[in-house]
């Protein structure tokens, strides 16, 4: 198809790549008004929203799970990842709420089209960042309140199962497999030497044991089929201690029944379903960590990618029908369509905890026309707000008692010549 | 009867509650005292319908002697006994029902239809097609009886906020009002 001739414009002539669109166009400013970009922009625009949603809720419960682990910046085009951090996406949080961010939301809406009065709704104001990070101070001062009275390993995270590569795994002694028929397999942990309070050290593996002894709970329903269970001997060397882990994997050379336990660590093999349960109870803790298959979370490859405008799409348009079913249903040039669709929000936000419910104003009264046709509602309100107040003023009940004038130099020469008598 | 069935509000607060947590539905406040016997016949048909106006109208009964509803009786200037006012979203709904006062309904109905005509006159105004299976079963109901329902039906898309009474002139209580420092 030829180009459409049009006007000089800035960018006539000259091809750009619009990447919302995925296209090449000459078609310069002009074409951030035509319909397709428009609603690419509104796709990626309320997909955004939405995970800024679900981020403003770690927001307001930094050791809550983490949401999503990894964020996808439309505006800045970067990838916040979070894998490290102990309070649920961190990154993303510090991200969104930095001045490069706001600079880049305000470019992302000047080239493309959005309104410049949304950009506070795409980003965290400082006084949001600053009411999570008292959050995370006070959170993490409990935890270390926690953790220096409880022994034993499971503060440290679960390592995240893409990192486990890292760890040098050593099948020395891979021969010695059990089968799991009795659902005995133990593990040996070392416990730790010093507390971590509740957070990550890469180096720091010592508690290994206690993240695969979680996962002993999650393949109880596999070992009880009848897949034997092979020990796997992981060193690590910062430690340079050896711990054992115990993984489920499946091998048909398993000749006898028996549970092994394998390196030094003090405690009896029916220690490990302590240790699950720490795990458990512990999640308070691991709260802020990344999900894995251990934690039953969904295999990545079912997670929409960010980086597809067709999944942002998609998930704009997935989203629970009960939140829209209503609204969609009614007409929204109703009257008070605004007001019922904010109230109904604070509502439910009230009824989830999230915000105080909030008590209306003793002197609040709702908008009412008068017998007059001429005029706004609200004028007709403030008209009575005022006729009420002057009302009250000239109410003799509510005036200032008067009282007689007691002259208070009187009290002074008194007191004068009281000190007087006294001195002489 | 009508004050046992349906929730009396007494103070500002719970008055206030109930004009903002309302939402989607017409709100009807009934201001008056159990005392006056053109209250307890309002209250008898509105307690009768309130059940089945219930999908999409919310009954309450405001004590009018009550201290803290001074405000609001003075505020919607209510002078006669019974009055309804009507509420939509928080929205102070008008009718014109060819009474001086547009922003209120003054005295009784004469038949609990009359009253469930009036409401679903002003809930219609607000819904789209979409919602005309909800309320299908009382328009059909009445289309033999008032062939008007169907023409306020048309004209309520627009999300007017005065709606003219579907009830025949004869029906609609008269009073007259006395305009003070005007």
């Amino acid at each position: 198809m030829p180009p459409k001739p049009h006007g000089g414009g800035a960018g006539s002539g000259a091809f750009e790549y619009c990447e919302l669109c995925r296209r090449n166009h000459d078609q310069g400013r002009r074409h951030r008004y035509f319909p397709a970009h428009r609603a690419a922009l509104a796709a990626a625009l309320s997909g955004f929203r939405a995970k800024l949603a679900d981020l403003r809720r770690a927001l307001l419960r930094p050791s809550a799970p983490a949401p999503r682990s990894r964020l996808w910046c439309p505006f800045c085009s970067a990838d916040l990842v979070d894998l490290d951090s102990r309070f649920a996406c961190s990154n993303a949080i510090y991200h969104l709420a930095s001045g490069e961010h706001l600079k880049g939301v305000k470019d992302f809406l000047r080239k493309h089209g959005g309104g410049m009065d949304q950009v506070d709704s795409f980003r965290i104001s400082e006084a949001e960042l600053a009411k999570w990070e008292k959050g995370c101070e006070s959170s993490s001062t409990e935890a270390q309140a926690l953790a220096n009275g409880m022994i034993g390993p499971s503060l440290r995270p679960l390592k995240d199962i893409q990192n486990e590569s890292t760890s040098k795994i050593l099948d020395s002694f891979a021969e010695t497999d059990i089968p799991s028929f009795r659902n005995t397999a133990s593990c040996v942990v070392m416990p730790l030497q010093s507390p971590t309070n509740g957070a990550y050290y890469p180096t720091s593996t010592a508690c290994y044991g206690s993240s695969t002894s979680g996962s002993v709970a999650y393949s109880a329903p596999f070992g009880t089929s009848g897949l034997p269970v092979k020990p796997c001997v992981t060193t690590h060397g910062h430690q340079g201690m050896p711990s054992t882990n115990v993984f489920h994997s499946a091998d048909a050379r398993m000749k006898g029944a028996q549970s092994t336990s394998l390196g030094n660590g003090p405690n009896p093999p029916a220690s490990s379903f302590v240790y699950v349960q720490q795990g458990h109870s512990g999640g308070k803790f691991n709260q802020g960590l990344k999900a894995n298959v251990h934690t039953g979370a969904p295999p990545p490859w079912l997670e929409a990618s960010e980086h597809d405008p067709k999944n942002v799409s998609l998930a704009s348009y997935a989203l629970p029908s009960s939140l829209k079913g209503k609204s969609r249903k009614l007409n929204p040039k109703r009257v008070g369509a605004a007001w019922a669709e904010r109230r109904r929000a604070e509502m439910e936000m009230e009824k989830r905890g999230e915000v105080v419910p909030e008590t209306p104003d003793a002197s609040w009264l709702p908008n009412f026309g008068g017998v007059w046709q001429s005029g706004s509602r609200k004028e007709s309100r403030k008209e009575f707000e005022k006729n009420h107040k002057l009302k009250e003023e000239n109410n003799p009940e509510l005036l200032p008692e008067i009282k007689p004038y007691i002259s208070k130099r009187m009290d002074f020469r008194v007191q004068a010549k009281a000190c007087k008598c006294g001195k002489s | 009867m009508g004050s046992v069935v349906l929730p009396t509000l007494r103070r500002k607060r719970e008055v206030d509650t109930a004009i903002r947590d309302t939402l989607d539905k017409v709100l009807v406040l009934r201001f008056g005292r159990a005392s006056d016997a053109a209250c307890l016949q309002l209250d008898d048909v509105l307690a009768k319908s309130s059940w089945d106006i219930s999908k999409f109208a919310t009954v309450a009964l405001v004590d009018m002697d009550s201290e803290e509803i001074q405000v609001y009786v003075d505020y919607f200037d209510i002078t006669l006994v019974p009055a309804i006012i009507f509420f939509f979203n928080a929205h102070h709904m008008k009718m014109d029902s060819g009474t001086p006062d547009h922003t209120k309904w003054i005295g009784s109905f004469s038949s609990k239809q009359d009253f469930i005509d009036v409401v679903e006159c002003l809930y219609l105004r607000f819904l789209v097609c979409n919602c005309l299976c909800a309320t299908k079963n009382l328009v059909d109901s009445r289309q033999q009886k008032n062939s008007s329902v169907m023409a306020v039906f048309r004209g309520a898309m627009k999300g007017k906020l005065i709606v003219s009474c579907p009830l025949p002139p004869e029906r609609i209580p008269r009073f007259q009002l006395l305009f003070k420092d005007v």
